[in-house]
């Protein structure tokens, strides 16, 4: 089990006095806060039969069914949960970075496959400064489309090697990073709340000094169902939430009567 | 005397039958050629003019500081194209072909799959494995459970845009259906190439879906004229990042 927390911007290197005594002042301002705490478990699984189903050696007795990938439903890939708070709910203000805000950065560079996005995936939290690098010898163009719809947004051509731009990323959920002169080039940002983890498979979590109030709790995969519930994180109080991203609870469809 | 008349309930010109039967010779003649001139031009009124919309997407990209770089080189298949009347709405004509989207070799078959609105697309299994279809996209979530080769499934879709499709239990199996409006509808073949047959005269909005294209727009009208001049109305669509657009 591997958790990653967050709850705001990575400390900045300069002064590392400067940098506690501002925190400190900071958690000082928090505590001014109702907070409470929200811990519960994500739930990943496969299907009931499905790892029985295809158990039989003479079952993938070809070459084109051998090279078939199977879903590792023990270790998916980073699972994100996070808070959306669904009423003006005052949030402790983060931390302030001596020597400024550090971005997230996507580097584009080119390896012996071809060019791709370096890291391929990140997760961020919402407001985040992230700052994408052309490492390549050639001029790209640089975008991106929301899934989700949530918002839309075009970036300038990365003109010369080094070159970079920013963009700060104010919507929550999935973008995908887009190179508009090359096929198959994708980059995923996933931006979630303040107040998130990143799991990798089923695992429980923890998210401490919560703001009391309303908020929309979201397990998220690039591949499998979001789960969604509301809360009401109370002033001093645990809330316990058991999240689930099996198939499991999409409707369901009746098999053709044609069928044997 | 045969009398044109107007039927009260359709408003279309019919010929009374008691005038046919007790007219002479040349009159039966006349009888024949008019009922032939009523019938074309009831069937003009069935039949609305319609003419065939093609075209092409091109990517672009515009910048203060360039100009406008056109994007060449690049596959531009698979870009869903689809037209919407600006004024009213076209009742939808399902396809007497069924839709099919077939589990065979650890792939979907076809990858991206253009439906109207309202059809209904069958699942089968033609691989000897168990695969379980399945999509949560907010256009028509479902899960068809697990089934074995020869088994099938269908799916009736009622709601416009994107449905990605997986397996969830092989990884690399992934699809899209695209749910239209309407029957007006293509995908581009790998130039960006398009054609729509049978758009009725009218004006349109003529609009692009791609995963990782940037979405288009275009405006576009058939006019009688160019039913009757029997040509394309010829249209590009240009999927330009602009710079500088940024939140």
């Amino acid at each position: 089990m591997n958790r990653r927390n967050s709850g705001g911007s990575a400390p900045g290197t300069q002064g590392a006095l400067l940098a506690a005594a501002l925190f400190a002042a900071s958690i000082g301002w928090a505590e001014d806060l109702q907070t409470g705490r929200v811990t519960g478990h994500v739930t990943v699984r496969a299907k009931d039969g499905a790892a029985s189903a295809n158990r039989r050696r003479s079952a993938y007795d070809s070459v084109r069914l051998r090279r078939a990938r199977r879903f590792d439903y023990q270790n998916p890939g980073e699972i994100v949960v996070h808070l959306e708070a669904l009423a003006a709910v005052p949030q402790a203000a983060p931390p302030p970075v001596p020597g400024g805000e550090t971005p997230t950065t996507l580097r584009l560079v080119r390896a012996a496959r071809g060019l791709r996005w370096h890291p391929s995936s990140s997760v961020v939290s919402v407001g985040t400064l992230v700052e994408f690098v052309n490492e390549d010898s050639k001029p790209h163009i640089v975008y991106s489309k929301s899934s989700t719809d949530a918002f839309q947004y075009y970036l300038d051509e990365l003109d010369s090697q080094g070159a970079s731009r920013s963009v700060r990323i104010k919507a929550i959920g999935p973008v995908e990073i887009q190179v508009l002169d090359a096929e198959g080039v994708q980059g995923m940002l996933y931006v979630a709340g303040r107040h998130h983890q990143v799991l990798s498979g089923s695992a429980e979590f923890e998210l401490p000094r919560v703001p009391a109030g309303p908020y929309r709790i979201t397990a998220w995969h690039p591949r499998l169902p979001v789960d969604t519930r509301i809360i009401t994180v109370t002033n001093g109080a645990s809330t316990h939430v058991a999240l689930d991203l099996s198939v499991n609870h999409l409707p369901k469809v009746s098999p053709d009567q044609d069928s044997p | 005397m045969i009398h044109p008349i107007r039927s009260s309930r359709t408003g279309r010109r019919i010929l009374s039958m008691d005038a046919v039967t007790t007219a002479t010779k040349p009159a039966r003649c006349l009888v024949v050629l008019l009922a032939l001139w009523f019938a074309l031009d009831a069937h003009a009124e069935l039949a609305q003019p319609s003419g065939t919309v093609a075209g092409r997407v091109i990517l672009s990209h515009q910048s203060e500081k360039r100009g406008t770089i056109s994007i060449a080189g690049r596959d531009l298949s698979g870009v869903v194209i689809f037209m919407e009347p600006v004024d009213g709405e076209i009742v939808p004509t399902l396809p007497e072909k069924e839709a099919t989207i077939r589990q065979k070799d650890v792939k979907f078959d076809p990858a991206l799959l253009l439906v109207t609105r309202g059809q209904t697309v069958r699942f089968p299994n033609d691989d000897k494995i168990v695969h379980n279809v399945f999509s949560f996209s907010s256009a028509h979530p479902f899960d068809l459970g697990l089934y074995s080769k020869g088994e099938s499934k269908s799916v009736t879709f009622t709601n416009t845009g994107p449905v990605r499709i997986f397996c969830s239990i092989h990884t690399d199996m992934h699809a899209v259906i695209y749910v239209t409006p309407n029957h007006l509808r293509a995908a581009t073949d790998a130039k960006g190439r398009f054609h729509i047959l049978n758009v009725p005269v009218g004006r349109y909005a003529l609009q692009t879906w791609h995963r990782y294209l940037p979405d288009g727009v275009e405006r576009v009208e058939v006019r009688h004229v160019d039913v009757q001049v029997g040509e394309p109305v010829w249209t590009d669509v240009d999927l330009s990042v602009q710079s500088g657009d940024t939140p």
